[in-house]
């Protein structure tokens, strides 16, 4: 039995409203346990903000905009650059990750993805020659436009600094040059010099990220786990573990949860897996982990679909984008990384996060239905 | 682009083998609990938080606070939370101006200097932007003259927190040991009121279940269980504070004017035993602090002496009751020797009437008296009379004082007793001796709490009077009252004589024991025990001094003017029916004299003559009749009615009958 192209599309539509109402949901028990509304009706107001662009991207003619790619790159980078200028830029924790619009904030990086795989999947769709002769030799001459776009992307988000989103950067970009049948040696040789480039960042970077990875490596060896002390590198981890064992099957419910009560911090934002997990249990954590995969799999199996390479790199790209934030954060929540700031798409709070993921469904449905429409449009003229 | 097809799918299972990897990992944290992080968290069970309940007031009898509580409260400072209403976002500069005005509000209002309060902002600023204290144990006049001044500017950004409770005593160390002493910091009542009314005193605290949050506070949400504190009880004490301030203020000035080392004042009543006002008081710690003042021991009821010749009453009640003496019968008082003894008085006697032996306070007339009568009945008086064990009052650390049994007595110890040697009393018992002679031989229990009240002022205690025996009989007690009257009016309490009332009591003047054995040289205890007024006692009044100066050894020149002072004091004071009762005692009876026939001008002179009052109606210038008639007895003050008319009808209404 095939599943129809037309449900898969519509059910990504479903998923992404289900999974917005349960954030909402969360997100308002957070607020009201913490005694504030500020939360809850930032993310409402962005919802309706979401929903607009949602259907201004599920309309737009993205061949053309397609000659907007090189533009578009350059905005990114204005952008990005945007956050370091004093006045435009907003520093929350000493990182500079946000762009200032007075009552609300967005995340530069969040854009800069969208605008990064819309330009891969441009570049490669446009050189598909160049995709046969990629041996390493070739390899950089041949991507020269696209390694400097994005190194440039991941040099300026990696002095934001905001490490995890340069990694998660970086491995779109070798996902996708994996789906564009990019030789194996190839990838294999630019993940292995990747890897060592991040050991040593992460022994001269910030003492503090050290000190996390330090603390997880304890972690991981089984020591230190119980300390309790709120200065302590492994606190955030710790905190989010007590929060999902206390959930045990079905979960406390939601006025018996206290990670939110002040206990995990950015439990609105980059925890709120945990939150789920404390009130909800194993089966409300499974049931999301279930909507995400489902979420997913329709993604990339609109990719494999489309038959225009431009949409299905430009589909599985976005895919990507979505995919490894909840990797990362699902990750981090359960312990299987050291601690680190991503969002949980759709369901986090967050208003650039959601706008940028709304965008990138819209634009995963508009490049679907396009290349459907033209599909048919060739096999009429053919007939 | 269906070439891709292969690598897509094998993406496809990567992410599926990634989302079981997650669901195995869940599965070991939730279900499985392989850190063994549940149920160990105290966040997860809701915690009982203790409301402290108020400990309950001590009031005097009229109501007036002896002990109380005061709360205590911090101000803390927030960075963070700073605002001045006069600018949306404060620049560095503007919030420099703001601290400035917090400062300058805190350094006015409390004992915090600027530099202090600057340096501890500029201290703890960046480290605890969401608050540190910044002022401790300010009360709440401070706090609300604070926060108002703060509110009146627009400033926000400093909270104020209940601190803690503190015991306060309004009216410093009046009464003070008595009330005694507690520390609300460790809820440890030290000694006297406070202490063995302590079951009263304390509240029964109350909680509230809350939740713990991760920054520390807690937090109870009106669907959680909860229960009220229940305040502590009042105790209202049989003190009455304007009387107890009036003791001790004359008993220091006596201290000073006489050179004492110590005096002790008790004021009760003979009717209900109420005791109302007591102090001892000790030179060394006149004017000392209040927790000082306060953990003294009760030395009425504490300190023992040799109380001399207050005691001679008993010897004297003694040969009344078995009729053995009558008043005028004359007593040898010459100065004698018994074995190796000799017993003389201050200024050598001859021979006085058996009321004079009281009068002149003989030592050698009360020995011969005591020579007749029964060694074993003057101990059982003094044992009844309360002597040689406890009244019974609820205070901590009283004493028995000392009386030796007959069968353990020398040849001299009748005589030594008979002036109030060898034996030991406190002022209290001696007071209660003395209230027993006033109200006709009834034995009566201290009584020191008045009532107590619970937290919605229903009185859940009231003591009743108890007498705890009968002594003597009313007869003798009746005429020893007339002997210890004579005392005042005649003998050596004669500093006590006032016209308005009439007092009775004894003098007394003892050598101090020496507690190497026998006495001390030029020490000695001076004392005045008596009660007012006679016709019907309200108080009796115990003063004794603790080596006043030679000048002053006698109780009748150090005693019994302090005695004449409370008592010229005490009975002005408000709630006191003490000199109404005297007057109407007092008051004698007239006949009413013949005022008909006589002008109304001469009637009148002749009524005040008389002492009566009068009223009169009619025209004229002549009494033409009157009630009463003459002849009839009526109290003096009392008013009779006159008529007035013309002489020459005179004889026609002479016999009228006004009342008709």
């Amino acid at each position: 039995m095939k599943i129809s192209t037309k449900f898969l599309e519509d059910s990504l539509i479903y998923i992404c409203l289900i999974l917005i109402l349960i954030g909402l949901l969360l997100i308002g028990s957070i607020d009201s346990f913490q005694f504030k509304s500020r939360n809850i009706i930032m993310q409402t107001i962005w919802i309706f903000v979401s929903i607009v662009f949602f259907f201004i991207f599920s309309h737009i003619h993205l061949q053309r905009l397609r000659i907007l790619s090189f533009p578009l790159l350059l905005l990114g980078l204005i952008v990005l650059a945007a956050v370091f200028v004093p006045g435009i830029g907003k520093t929350v924790n000493s990182s500079s990750r946000w762009i200032n619009l007075g009552k609300f904030t967005f995340q530069s990086s969040n854009l800069a993805k969208v605008i990064l795989i819309f330009y891969m999947a441009h570049f490669f769709a446009k050189n598909q020659d160049i995709l046969d002769r990629s041996e390493p030799r070739y390899f950089l001459r041949n991507f020269f436009p696209v390694i400097f776009a994005l190194g440039l992307y991941i040099g300026l988000i990696y002095f934001e600094p905001d490490l995890s989103t340069a990694g998660i950067l970086f491995l779109i970009f070798l996902s996708m040059l994996f789906i564009a049948k990019v030789k194996l040696s190839t990838i294999t040789l630019i993940s292995v010099s990747v890897i060592i480039m991040l050991v040593v960042l992460i022994s001269v970077g910030p003492s503090y990220r050290r000190a996390r990875y330090v603390s997880f490596m304890k972690f991981l060896a089984g020591k230190e786990v119980k300390v309790q002390d709120h200065n302590d590198t492994f606190f955030q981890p710790r905190e989010s573990l007590i929060a999902l064992s206390n959930g045990k099957l079905t979960g406390r419910g939601s006025e018996e949860g206290k990670a939110k009560l002040y206990y995990l911090p950015f439990a609105h934002s980059d925890y709120i897996f945990s939150i789920l997990g404390e009130e909800y249990g194993f089966v409300g954590s499974i049931v999301l982990l279930l909507f995400y995969l489902l979420l997913l799999l329709s993604c990339f199996t609109l990719a494999q679909r489309a038959h225009n390479p431009f949409y299905s790199f430009l589909i599985a790209g976005l895919g990507f984008g979505i995919a490894y934030n909840i990797i990362v954060n699902v990750a981090v929540a359960v312990s299987l990384i050291p601690s680190t700031g991503v969002t949980l798409p759709f369901i986090s709070y967050g208003g650039s996060a959601l706008l940028i993921d709304s965008i990138a469904i819209a634009v995963i449905i508009n490049a679907s239905k396009r290349d459907r429409y033209e599909r048919v449009e060739k096999e009429f003229q053919y007939a | 682009m269906q070439e891709n097809n292969g690598r897509i799918s094998s993406i496809k299972v990567i992410f599926i083998l990634v989302f079981c990897v997650f669901i195995v990992r869940l599965f070991s944290i939730q279900l499985l609990d392989v850190y063994g992080f549940y149920n160990n968290y105290q966040r997860y069970k809701n915690k009982k938080n203790i409301i402290p309940a108020e400990r309950g007031f001590i009031y005097d009898r009229h109501g007036t606070a002896l002990a109380g509580n005061k709360k205590l409260y911090k101000l803390e400072f927030c960075p963070k939370l700073i605002k001045w209403e006069k600018i949306d976002s404060l620049s560095t500069v503007d919030r420099g101006i703001v601290y400035d005005e917090i400062i300058n509000t805190i350094a006015q209002n409390t004992d915090k200097s600027r530099e202090e309060l600057a340096e501890r902002i500029s201290t703890f600023e960046e480290d605890f932007p969401y608050g540190f204290e910044l002022v401790t144990q300010i009360d709440a006049a401070q706090k609300d003259r604070i926060l108002r001044a703060l509110k009146d500017q627009g400033i926000h950004g400093v909270l104020d927190y209940k601190q803690k409770s503190e015991r306060v005593y309004p009216k410093g160390n009046l009464a003070g040991p008595l009330i005694g002493f507690y520390e609300y910091d460790n809820d440890h009542a030290l000694c006297g009121i406070e202490l063995v009314s302590n079951n009263e005193l304390t509240g029964q605290d109350g909680w509230s279940e809350v939740i713990q949050y991760g920054t520390g506070d807690d937090y109870h949400f009106d669907d959680m269980p909860l229960q009220n504190p229940i305040s502590g009880k009042s105790v209202y004490l049989t003190i009455d504070a304007h009387l107890q301030a009036i003791l001790e203020k004359n008993l220091i000035h006596g201290i000073e004017e006489y050179d004492a080392k110590g005096a002790i004042g008790v004021i009760i009543s003979p009717r209900t035993g109420e005791i109302y006002a007591m102090r001892g008081i000790n030179r060394d710690y006149i004017g000392s602090s209040v927790r000082a003042g306060h953990t003294l021991p009760i030395y009425p009821i504490n300190w023992q002496y040799e109380p001399g010749s207050t005691l001679k009453p008993v010897t004297a009640l003694i040969a009344i009751e078995d009729n053995i003496y009558h008043a005028n019968d004359i007593i040898d008082c010459r100065t004698r020797k018994i074995g190796g003894r000799t017993i003389s008085d201050v200024k050598p006697l001859q021979y006085l009437t058996f009321k004079q032996v009281l009068s002149k306070s003989s030592n050698c007339g009360i020995t011969r008296i005591a020579d007749n009568i029964q060694p074993y009945k003057l101990y059982k008086t003094l044992t009844e009379l309360g002597f040689g064990h406890k009244t019974g009052i609820i205070l901590n650390g009283e004493s028995a004082g000392v009386i030796r049994h007959p069968s353990k007595w020398s040849k001299y110890s009748l005589h030594s007793l008979a002036f109030g040697q060898e034996m030991t009393v406190t002022v209290l018992q001696l007071a209660y001796a003395y209230a027993a002679f006033a109200n006709g031989g009834r034995m009566l229990q201290p009584k020191i709490i008045y009532k107590i009240e619970d937290d919605e002022q229903n009185t859940i205690f009231e003591p009743k009077t108890t007498v705890v025996r009968q002594v003597s009989n009313l007869w003798a007690l009746d005429t020893l009252r007339t002997y210890l009257k004579a005392v005042v009016d005649e003998g050596h309490g004669v500093g006590t004589k006032l016209g308005y009332i009439s007092v009775a009591g004894k003098t007394g003047t003892g050598e101090k024991l020496d507690p190497e054995g026998g006495y001390l040289e030029d020490a000695y205890i001076t004392s005045f025990v008596g009660f007012f007024p006679v016709e019907d006692p309200q108080v009796v009044m115990a003063i004794m001094y603790n080596e006043p100066n030679y000048d002053h050894r006698y109780g009748s020149i150090s005693a019994v003017p302090t005695f004449r002072k409370i008592v010229e004091e005490m009975i002005v004071l408000p709630h006191n029916d003490i000199l109404y009762i005297a007057n109407e005692a007092n008051r004698e009876y007239v006949l009413v004299p013949e005022c008909i026939g006589k002008s109304v001008k001469e009637a009148c002179r002749l009524l005040v003559e008389h002492n009566i009052n009068f009223t009169s109606f009619g025209d004229g210038d002549f009494v033409v009749d009157q009630f009463p008639k003459p002849g009839v007895t009526m109290l003096e003050g009392s008013s009779i009615i006159l008529q007035a008319g013309f002489q020459i009808l005179t004889q026609n209404y002479k016999d009228a009958n006004l009342t008709q």
